[in-house]
């Protein structure tokens, strides 16, 4: 499938629109840190090599209401600046995206919370920052901290939480709603055995009731359960978009072939000491 | 458009995600933000001071304390208020520093807001973090205005009822705060050098808007003509502040009324609606 081509990937189909990503580039400009002489000479002049990274180079799809894109790519292919441009928290640098309503995004990275306030504290911040009225968040409250399963302490400073009892109440406060447009930014399930398959139940919920959804992962598997579009993204750039089936084959088999020399090498070695043993 | 094979009409009523670009959207999605930005405020107060044994009490004793030292150190060491005719230095001093206190803090709090923010577009309206310092800081100036007036009470002054014009005062002084974090933190986000230099023109400001010893009695004589120190008293939109705080408290008029009302009501008008142009300029840009 040719990917200057994109029409030929969305079918004629007449559910509304509810995401257009319109040829999209994101250039970052970083600073290089100078050092020795230079670096002094930079002290005083000022002046600081700077360098383009392009994270991403032109990306172009649409997505209907019920769409589901699952994004494939290693690390640094521009997974999430893409679900950043979608969000509309990165700007780009050209090219636009569109959407039916504003996209919410459900990362594993965390949000600013404030440790020095109670758990409680925070929900109601959170639920607040989505503009909801104080009338609506006091019933709405309860049901957040239910979910957090964080008993008294609930009413104790995020300081004084454990890391697993801090991304529970950050999953509650950023999973209460489902919105039209959802975002995922890689697995997104937290805490112990127990709460792990609850978390993970809750975000299968969201997923099959949003109206459209981007998810980045590196497991195919998330893909092949619950999208019904591929996207292979490789430097910033699109490699295939399509059937998932189709595009999970052609980057594992792109991407596999490196795996299977890995695997193969170890059996010779396996192989190797079983012979030493033997002798 | 990229062919994107899309039909005619099919991207009506899609828009660009993450914040509005025109003022008066802009300042919609600030308005949906209320509920959070007071309990955001409110919160932040209360954590500030909650390791603390006295807790809420500070709010109180700060500006108890530090209006003390000044008055040991300007008002009984240094006798700086010896000019003030008929005035009580103490009642001068705390009503000068507490009001001066809410403009410098929401000030540069409110400038500093962006320091380390990213460039570009993000999905809430950015405005809303000066305005979440300046009203920290006015909660903070809530107590502390019972305490300036409580103290001017205490010195022999009988409460007045033109002591209900620190309500539309600290309206113009909020304004000013605000206006002026919108003005200065775009620049600082470019230049963060600028920040820690503006503390030290603070500490200049509160030197020369009459608050621990009277520069009106000697800046704004008029036989002085007009030298440079003069226009800057005049155009100094602290000194303006401080006065106007200072009649309203105990009729105390160093300059004309009418002058420091013009003053304080440009200053704050002026540099808020400049301030939120241009804010929303900047974030669009």
């Amino acid at each position: 499938m040719n990917i200057n081509e994109p029409n030929r990937i969305v079918p004629d189909r007449t559910s509304p629109v509810a995401l257009v990503v319109d040829d999209v580039h994101v250039h970052f400009d970083v600073y290089l840190a100078a050092s020795g002489a230079r670096g002094i000479k930079s002290l005083v002049t000022g002046q600081r090599t700077r360098a383009t990274v392009k994270a991403l180079s032109g990306v172009s799809f649409v997505l209907r209401q019920g769409d589901s894109l699952g994004i494939l790519g290693h690390n640094g292919s521009g997974k999430s600046t893409l679900l950043g441009a979608i969000a509309g928290q990165i700007a780009c640098t050209s090219g636009r995206v569109l959407v039916r309503s504003q996209p919410k995004m459900l990362s594993g990275a965390s949000v600013a919370m404030n440790t020095r306030l109670s758990g409680r504290d925070n929900i109601t911040l959170g639920l607040l920052s989505i503009g909801m009225k104080p009338e609506e968040v006091a019933a709405k409250e309860l049901e957040v901290v239910e979910y957090t399963e964080l008993g008294d302490f609930i009413d104790m400073p995020v300081t004084t939480y454990s890391s697993g009892m801090k991304s529970r109440l950050l999953f509650a406060i950023k999973t209460h709603q489902t919105p039209d447009i959802l975002l995922l930014d890689e697995a997104l399930s937290v805490g112990d055995k127990t709460f792990k398959q609850k978390s993970l139940e809750r975000v299968n919920g969201i997923r099959e009731s949003a109206g459209a959804v981007v998810m980045a992962t590196h497991q195919p598997a998330e893909i092949r359960e619950s999208c019904n579009y591929a996207m292979w993204l490789k430097d910033g750039r699109v490699m295939l978009f399509g059937d998932p089936e189709e595009v999970i084959e052609e980057y594992e088999s792109a991407d596999g072939s490196r795996r299977d020399t890995v695997e193969r090498r170890t059996k010779q070695h396996g192989t190797h000491e079983r012979r030493r043993n033997q002798r | 458009m990229a062919n994107l094979g899309l039909g005619v009409n099919e991207t009506e009523g899609l828009f660009e995600p993450g914040i509005a670009r025109a003022p008066g959207p802009y300042l919609k999605r600030m308005w949906d933000l209320r509920h959070f930005m007071m309990t955001e405020a409110r919160g932040k107060l209360a954590s500030g001071h909650s390791e603390l044994l006295l807790g809420r009490g500070w709010l109180v004793l700060e500006p108890l304390l530090y209006v003390s030292v000044y008055f040991v150190l300007f008002g009984l060491a240094l006798r700086t208020g010896r000019d003030l005719e008929n005035i009580d230095f103490l009642s001068y001093l705390v009503v000068g520093k507490i009001t001066f206190q809410f403009l410098s803090r929401g000030v540069l709090n409110s400038a500093g807001a962006l320091r380390g923010s990213p460039k570009g577009a993000l999905d809430f309206p950015r405005a809303t973090l000066p305005l979440g310092y300046v009203l920290r800081s006015a909660l903070a100036y809530r107590v502390e205005v019972f305490v300036m007036f409580a103290m001017v009470m205490l010195r022999g002054a009988t409460p007045i009822a033109h002591w209900l014009f620190a309500v539309p005062l600290f309206l113009l002084m909020f304004a000013f705060a605000f206006g002026s974090g919108l003005c200065l933190s775009p620049v600082i986000r470019r230049f963060p050098d600028i920040h820690p230099a503006m503390s030290h023109v603070m500490r200049l400001a509160f030197y020369s808007s009459g608050i621990i010893f009277p520069v009106e009695v000697i800046l704004l004589d008029a036989d002085n003509g007009l030298s440079w120190l003069r226009l800057y008293t005049l155009v100094n939109p602290f000194f303006a502040f401080v006065k106007v705080q200072q009649a309203i408290a105990f009729d105390y008029e160093p300059v004309p009324l009418e002058y420091a009302l013009l003053s304080v009501v440009t200053w704050s008008i002026g540099t808020l609606v400049f301030g939120f142009l241009w804010f929303v300029r900047d974030e669009s840009a």
